[in-house]
């Protein structure tokens, strides 16, 4: 289990070191020199020369990287360039919770949606209520996240004139007023993603219930009832902890679309708006964060799952 | 039979069952299809008027996608416009129309492009092992790590944006997938019997990665493209929808669903609900038809897949 731990982690360090390469690259392979052609059209030869030190550009893009990593390292992300200059850090710690919140909600929706609806399709399989569970999930994953959210807030104000609160209050401020904001959006995302486990829960089920161990219960006599919860539900939920990883990523995604429609100041909506005013340094900031995120959420997942499986607690299964 | 050898025969099975251009005969398929399987032919139909929809446009289309018509603002679904018009006065039918092309083309080239490569990564991975297969899966997690539509976000605002920076970037993206159900086919096969033989024999590693192992790795690479193609389609008019994808009044692809769906049109939205229906359906039906033919091919050609990969 510790040797587990220790490889899962070294690989986890590694993946950040190379999300925060590929970040730095994407963006100042780019902008260093896009912005000297913008500069030259305006600015003499030297000013530009000169702004191009005073912004380091004019250094090797590795000894820029590494000022860059010294400065995470330490925890500055470095300085926006709007907002009177305020550090990355700063805004990005005020949408971290936002964004956290909202993912919570999604994800809880989606097992509290997914799981029982994929159990009952599968004890229930090709049953009327099968039929309707498969419909269900088939048509979540068709539907995308952002016109599903178009359609709430469309029908949403024709129907029951709501409208997102234009105020944004944090949890512990004023939990009512933000659970009046998160419900909605968080309950969008969830339905996306609950279509996701409903369907492997239901497969894994299925796999589950063709298992000799189950086979051995059933002719024990014992009751479908302490068949399912003792001997099957456990080990199928597995696969659904797996695939939390991939969910989490794609969630994250989601959030851009979510948060921007619904007016929540998270870390998509940092992400989009350090897009849209080309804000670089929040821009890097920001995506390094949210793959930070995305690896140690994976982490944590591992772990969860050396625990629930005892093939990977107890070392027989080599991971790779 | 090597499990490699039955994904071979399933495969070559397939292409042999696959009729020859013999029209009655294929009617007749379909309509057994039809029978036995309704959602497949279902989504076999929508696929069939979409692909129609998108090579025949211009035929189809019943107005120019671009002309704004200021007379004719946000008029509900009739007649002369089937699916109304947007705020500019432009026909939204023939813009759906339009709209087609950019969801197939990206969906297919991405996803043909990933299967290129992460078939190619997956086999090195899977077949040299050692320190090449850290590096690669260490740089699949790496890719993995950050969400596909932040990363195209981050590519559109900086370097390019627009239809083949979309397919090229979603290609890396959905790579990794591919690569990683490659890589454990590989792992598989590697210790096979036909595998050490041909090895006796003196082949190279290359000609076994080329000749011996890619064949048995077609059939779980073709299953996981059909069921990829949707996530494709997906994020492109999500990118879209946020204004960093296809444009709404794009001179040579005219639109694409996600931009029809803007949220600077959310304020008409209430008024004229059409607006948002009628692309946002379009692409949920899209996706759907690909998704429902994605699984009848993954239960045909490979059941032990079944809802093994999920994107």
């Amino acid at each position: 289990m510790a040797r587990y731990i220790m490889r899962r982690g070294i690989a986890s360090i590694l993946v950040i070191f190379l999300v925060s390469i590929f970040t730095f690259l994407l963006i100042h392979l780019q902008t260093g020199d896009a912005l000297t052609v913008k500069l030259r059209q305006r600015l003499p030869e030297e000013q530009v020369q000169a702004l191009r030190a005073q912004l380091g550009l004019d250094r090797p893009l590795w000894e820029q990287y590494w000022d860059w990593l010294s400065g995470v390292l330490r925890g500055d992300l470095g300085r926006s360039f709007f907002r009177e200059q305020e550090p990355v850090w700063t805004r990005i710690k005020a949408a971290l919770p936002v964004t956290m919140e909202l993912v919570g909600i999604a994800l809880v929706v989606s097992v509290a949606i997914g799981v029982p609806v994929g159990v009952v399709s599968a004890v229930r399989r090709n049953s009327f209520l099968d039929q309707m569970g498969r419909l269900f999930a088939v048509i979540g994953l068709a539907v995308p996240v952002f016109w599903l959210g178009t359609v709430v807030l469309t029908y949403g104000g024709i129907w029951f004139q709501y409208s997102p609160p234009l105020t944004f209050s944090y949890f512990w401020d004023d939990p009512l007023s933000n659970l009046e904001a998160m419900w909605l959006p968080g309950l969008v995302l969830g339905y996306n993603l609950s279509a996701i486990n409903m369907r492997i829960t239901r497969s894994s089920v299925l796999e589950v219930m063709r298992q000799d161990y189950v086979r051995t219960a059933w002719a024990k006599g014992l009751r479908e009832r302490a068949v399912l919860v003792r001997h099957v539900l456990g080990n199928s939920l597995i696969p659904v902890v797996t695939i939390l990883g991939n969910q989490f990523v794609y969630v994250v995604g989601a959030t851009v679309i979510v948060e921007f429609l619904f007016h929540l100041p998270g870390i998509g909506f940092v992400a989009l708006e350090s897009i849209s005013t080309r804000d670089y340094n929040l821009m890097q900031g920001t995506v390094l964060v949210i793959g930070v995120m995305v690896v140690l959420a994976n982490f944590l997942i591992d772990l969860l799952y050396a625990r629930l499986d005892p093939r990977i607690r107890l070392g027989a299964v080599a991971s790779s | 039979m090597a499990k490699g050898d039955r994904q071979a025969a399933a495969i070559v099975t397939w292409t042999r069952r696959t009729p020859l251009p013999n029209v009655a005969s294929l009617v007749r398929r379909l309509l057994i299809l039809a029978q036995r399987e309704p959602l497949t032919a279902g989504a076999l139909a929508v696929m069939a008027a979409i692909v129609v929809m998108a090579i025949c446009a211009p035929l189809i289309a019943t107005h120019d996608p671009l002309a704004a018509d200021l007379r004719a603002r946000l008029v509900g679904p009739s007649f002369n416009h089937f699916f109304g018009t947007d705020p500019l006065g432009r026909d939204i039918f023939s813009r759906v129309v339009y709209g087609a092309r950019v969801s197939l083309l990206v969906g297919f080239a991405a996803t043909f492009a990933s299967m290129v490569l992460g078939t190619v990564a997956g086999v090195l991975s899977g077949y040299i092992g050692g320190a090449a297969d850290q590096v690669i899966q260490r740089l699949m997690d790496a890719i993995q790590a950050i969400p596909a539509l932040v990363f195209l976000m981050l590519v559109a605002a900086i370097w390019q944006q627009g239809i083949l920076s979309v397919v090229v970037v979603l290609a890396i993206l959905i790579a990794p997938y591919v690569g990683r159900l490659v890589r454990g086919v590989v792992l598989s096969l590697r210790e096979e019997p036909f595998i050490l033989a041909a090895r006796a024999m003196g082949a190279s590693d290359l000609r076994i990665m080329i000749v011996h192992i890619l064949p048995n790795v077609m059939a779980p690479v073709i299953v996981a493209a059909s069921i990829v193609v949707g996530g494709a389609i997906l994020v492109e008019g999500a990118l879209s929808f946020l204004g960093l994808g296809i444009p709404p009044d794009d001179p040579l692809w005219k639109t694409s669903w996600g931009a029809m769906l803007r949220p600077e049109n959310l304020q008409y939205m209430q008024r004229a609900p059409h607006l948002a229906l009628f692309p946002g359906a379009a692409l949920a039906l899209t996706v759907l038809a690909f998704n429902v033919l994605g699984d009848s091919l993954r239960d045909r050609l490979d059941p032990r897949l079944r809802g093994a990969l999920q994107t």
